[in-house]
């Protein structure tokens, strides 16, 4: 119950300046992504996003903080470990997104809404469950049989 | 009686879990894709719930195909207005934790309730903020999906957690 209610602390302190940079972020990763995820010889024009990045990396920073049973040298060390990894995660998974989406515009109407339908799932939500595995792989593990034991 | 396994804090028993995770959220993303009907079947689940809600306190809602007018607001439910990917992400975690079939199915049931309820409630917190604070819109739909989805999950599993019989230690 601590963990939740400081996790719910750290995650609303985190998505204020996750909200500021989201645009320009935004940005960055989706040049990255297009220029890996575009066919040799072209260029990808990305018109609007409609990302959840970087709040999935603010995620990530408020379940670090919020794992209590480790001290707070850990849990930063947990943080810069983690982070460049999430964001090599948004890339890629930004990248897949595009790449299956193209691939699914060269096909019929119904590879393309099936594309389309893969991609958002990718995009909306591989952060988070990026995050919550990072996070569970450094720090949470710990915590979990302690959590079967308790009734 | 076969006891089920628990998670060690080995780091093969983890990385075993963490890929149970991430091929059960493969499949369910490849299932997401290629099956349309299963979120046409959470904004429907959705719109049915508002529908619902409104009627009980007494306001005039109107559906018109998947878009919902109540009160001079007009909603349309989307794909991100399901609660199917936060319940696809549940099912996977549950599915990979060691335990008894029968847990596993309580906690998919418990989870689907519990994910359900917290995401009409979302979309009607967002209504009203369409409706009144409508400047807020935009800061409330991100924060509510984004954190409020992850708590709602962490929350959900922590409480299946607690349903587990205690942990058996080595003799």
């Amino acid at each position: 119950m601590r963990f939740l209610l400081l996790l719910a602390l750290w995650a609303t302190l985190a998505f204020v300046p996750s909200w500021l940079v989201a645009q320009p972020w935004q940005h960055a990763i989706a040049a990255v992504a297009s220029r890996l995820a575009s066919p040799a010889g072209a260029v990808i024009e990305i018109v609007d996003l409609q990302l959840y990045y970087p709040f999935d990396l603010g995620i990530y920073l408020a379940l670090c903080l919020a794992s209590t049973w480790v001290r707070w040298g850990r849990r930063w060390r947990a943080v810069a470990a983690g982070l460049p990894v999430l964001i090599l995660v948004e890339i890629g998974s930004l990248a897949v997104a595009l790449a299956a989406m193209m691939r699914g515009a060269a096909g019929s109407a119904q590879a393309a809404e099936e594309a389309q339908r893969f991609a958002v799932g990718v995009i909306r939500v591989t952060g988070l469950v990026a995050a919550a595995g990072a996070w569970f792989y450094l720090l949470g593990r710990e915590r979990l049989p302690l959590a079967a034991r308790t009734r | 009686m076969k006891t089920p396994r628990r998670l060690g804090s080995s780091h093969k028993s983890v990385l075993l879990f963490l890929v149970r995770c991430f091929a059960y959220w493969g499949l369910a993303l490849w299932g997401v894709g290629r099956f349309k009907q299963i979120e046409e079947w959470g904004t429907g689940l959705t719109l049915a719930t508002l529908q619902i809600a409104f009627r009980a306190v007494g306001q005039q809602v109107h559906r018109v195909g998947s878009t919902l007018s109540v009160g001079g607001a007009n909603v349309e439910i989307v794909s991100d207005c399901s609660p199917h990917m936060p319940f696809l992400i549940f099912g996977a975690v549950i599915l990979a934790f060691p335990s008894s079939w029968r847990r596993r199915l309580l906690g998919l049931v418990l989870g689907a309730v519990a994910i359900h309820l917290f995401n009409a409630l979302r979309i009607l917190t967002l209504i009203w903020i369409l409706r009144f604070r409508y400047s807020w819109f935009d800061f409330a739909h991100v924060y509510l999906w984004q954190t409020g989805t992850v708590l709602m999950v962490f929350a959900t599993f922590a409480l299946w957690m607690r349903t587990l019989p205690p942990r058996r230690e080595p003799a």
